[in-house]
């Protein structure tokens, strides 16, 4: 394919296998609207948008038994918002929950930003006042204790499930190309998801946020000119405190939410990606696996949607329960010069290298990580996607997650009097 | 080909297994001192024993140890001597209330009055210009500056399953029920692919 081919890979590959092709039929559907032989009826019905209340759309859930006033309703509604055009095909495997584990992140994220925005009416993000504010949203605030709860297992909900989006998009080798854009993407808002889970920390300002602050200082003194912003001497009559804040409420989630659309663009520019499981059940052939992507039952995006609103759901459920049963409580007001806690058990892995190697090896150790992740779409030029023919990459993954899972636990069992010396 | 996938997978577990073992025996010896130098004001080294005290108050001997560097250290301005020596005495004494309460005196912190204590929202803690720098009544907290003077108990949440958790717990279940219907319901048909 050439620079100047704009063609969709599936289609070209699809096209050039014979026969008719869903990637083929995608490709088209960009330019013309869905075509009539491979989408469902269903979903082919919302190639063009209803004019006015002559062309009702068809759902594809039942709406011809509706009755005629839903439908003009729906008719009006989408004329004008366009909903219909999330209708468009899917392979059906994007419904099964590996596929849908980063629809649920999203949707965690939904709680987390309505969930702050309340907390974020009470709390006072001043030194003096912080950790004082949150104890009474704790104990003052109606439902605050609650709601905190949701917020404080909701990020660990947040941070798992991107994980666990970030294995299973490794595992099937669905960074491969041409979505190693989208992979890219990906990784930066895993990395956010950490920074917001490290400046959420720090806001409760008690002995662990102060300890969690420190290492904010120490990196932002190494990194030198390019760790101004983590330093204090950026604003000297701001507090921290007050920055890392901002960067909770407003710097972070921003730009989780502007990569967040980029991210669903691409997906939808290069389609959910193959499920290479359904390939080699078949063969282990690279045509056959476009073959059997192509020849997979599809279903509209709208869908996927209510499949991943209803873990979404299974979610917020767990969440609730958490913070009744475990609500998180509070330390009290912090004092420099000590070191007696540990820091989150995210970060446990980071702490035992620290312990180790000092502070600097943190920066060194996260820099890899994330140096390696950024990497891998480019230093893996494997074309298989089934893990059972990426020897060399499933090894990788097995030592990152083994050192990370033995290190946790090195920092789980070890007292904070080992940090100390 | 399958043996020799096989035996790599082997291979790759086994491989795994060793780097864990060489990691968690290597833990011990490798947990290396990470402390930083202590202060040489006794104010410092008397808010630190009392957050020590606070946060882990099984942690007598770093207490103690705290309250010894703070009587004879080289900077004493804003504490009163005589009340962190009576401090200690009380930690020995196993009467850590006492010592904290003295310790808190000993700087002119505010002190604590309950673990249920709860500072109003913008409520600075001034207490005086001994308890540190950015807390006196004129200076806010600039910087990394900790800021407060007070040292309020931990607050450990307790849930009693009564009236707005025990409705807020039935309805999350619910919710999570729902939930569960619905992906059941909405899972896909996993029908059968013929490429």
């Amino acid at each position: 394919m050439s620079d100047i081919d704009h063609r969709h890979p599936k289609a070209e590959a699809a096209e050039s296998n014979g026969g008719t092709h869903r990637a083929a039929v995608e490709e088209r559907a960009d330019a013309d609207g869905p075509p009539p032989d491979t989408v469902e009826p269903s979903v082919r019905a919302e190639g063009k948008p209803p004019t006015g209340d002559t062309a009702p759309p068809t759902t594809g859930d039942g709406d011809g038994d509706k009755p005629p006033w839903r439908r003009r309703a729906w008719a009006v509604i989408d004329e004008r918002l366009g909903l219909s055009a999330l209708r468009y095909p899917v392979p059906e495997h994007a419904n099964n929950i590996a596929w849908s584990l980063g629809g649920v992140t999203a949707s965690v994220l939904l709680v987390l930003i309505a969930t702050g925005i309340v907390l974020a009416q009470f709390y006072n993000p001043t030194p003096e006042a912080a950790n004082g504010s949150v104890r009474d949203i704790i104990t003052n605030v109606w439902l605050g204790s609650t709601l905190r709860g949701v917020h404080y297992w909701g990020a660990q909900a947040m941070y798992v499930l991107a994980v666990l989006h970030l294995l299973r998009v490794f595992v099937t080798g669905s960074y491969k190309r041409p979505r190693e854009a989208n992979w890219l993407i990906g990784v930066g808002m895993l990395a956010l998801v950490i920074g917001a889970v490290f400046t959420g920390t720090v806001l409760k300002w008690d002995q662990e946020s102060f300890e969690a602050l420190g290492h904010n200082l120490e990196i932002g003194e190494f990194l030198g000119g390019a760790g101004l912003w983590f330093s204090a001497d950026l604003s000297k009559s701001i507090p921290l405190l007050e920055r890392l804040y901002v960067a909770h409420i407003v710097i972070i989630p921003g730009l989780i939410l502007a990569l967040l659309a980029a991210h669903m663009l691409l997906i939808k520019r290069h389609g959910i990606s193959p499920d290479p499981s359904l390939a080699t059940a078949t063969g282990d052939d690279a045509a056959v696996e476009v073959a059997v992507e192509t020849a997979e039952p599809v279903e509209p995006f709208t869908h996927h949607l209510r499949r991943v609103g209803a873990l979404g759901l299974i979610v917020i459920g767990v969440l609730g329960v958490l913070a009744v049963l475990y609500p998180p409580g509070i330390g009290p007001s912090p004092v420099e010069g000590i070191e007696v806690t540990k820091p989150p058990w995210m970060f446990w892995w980071l702490y035992t290298i620290e312990n180790w190697f000092g502070i600097q090896a943190i920066i060194w150790a996260s820099a890899a990580l994330f140096a390696l992740l950024a990497a891998v779409p480019f230093i893996d030029r494997n074309p298989a996607r089934s893990w059972r023919k990426r020897p060399v990459a499933m090894t990788l993954l097995g030592l990152v997650l083994v050192t990370m899972i033995v290190f946790t636990i090195i920092t789980g069992v070890s007292s904070v009097a080992s940090h100390l010396g | 080909m399958h043996s020799t996938r096989s035996s790599i997978a082997r291979g790759a577990v086994v491989a795994l297994a060793a780097l864990a073992v060489v990691l968690f025996s290597w833990a011990p010896s490798a947990l290396a001192d990470a402390g930083e130098g202590e202060s040489d004001k006794s104010t410092d080294l008397v808010r630190q024993a009392i957050a020590i005290l606070v946060n882990e108050p099984d942690n007598m001997e770093s207490v103690a140890e705290k309250l010894d560097d703070a009587s004879s250290a080289p900077d004493q301005s804003g504490t009163d001597v005589a009340l962190v020596v009576s401090a200690r005495d009380a930690l020995m004494a196993n009467d850590p209330h006492r010592a904290r309460t003295l310790a808190e005196q000993a700087i002119g912190a505010k002190p604590h009055l309950a673990s249920a204590e709860t500072p109003a929202i913008g409520e600075t803690t001034p207490s005086s210009a001994t308890a540190g720098e950015g807390t006196s009544p004129m200076t806010m907290a600039t910087g990394a500056q900790a800021g407060e003077a007070t040292f309020p108990d931990p607050l450990e949440v307790r849930t009693e399953l009564a009236g707005r958790d025990l409705t807020v717990l039935v309805l999350s279940i619910l919710v999570g029920a729902v939930g569960v219907y619905l992906a059941l319901r909405f899972r896909p048909q996993r029908r059968e692919v013929h490429p």
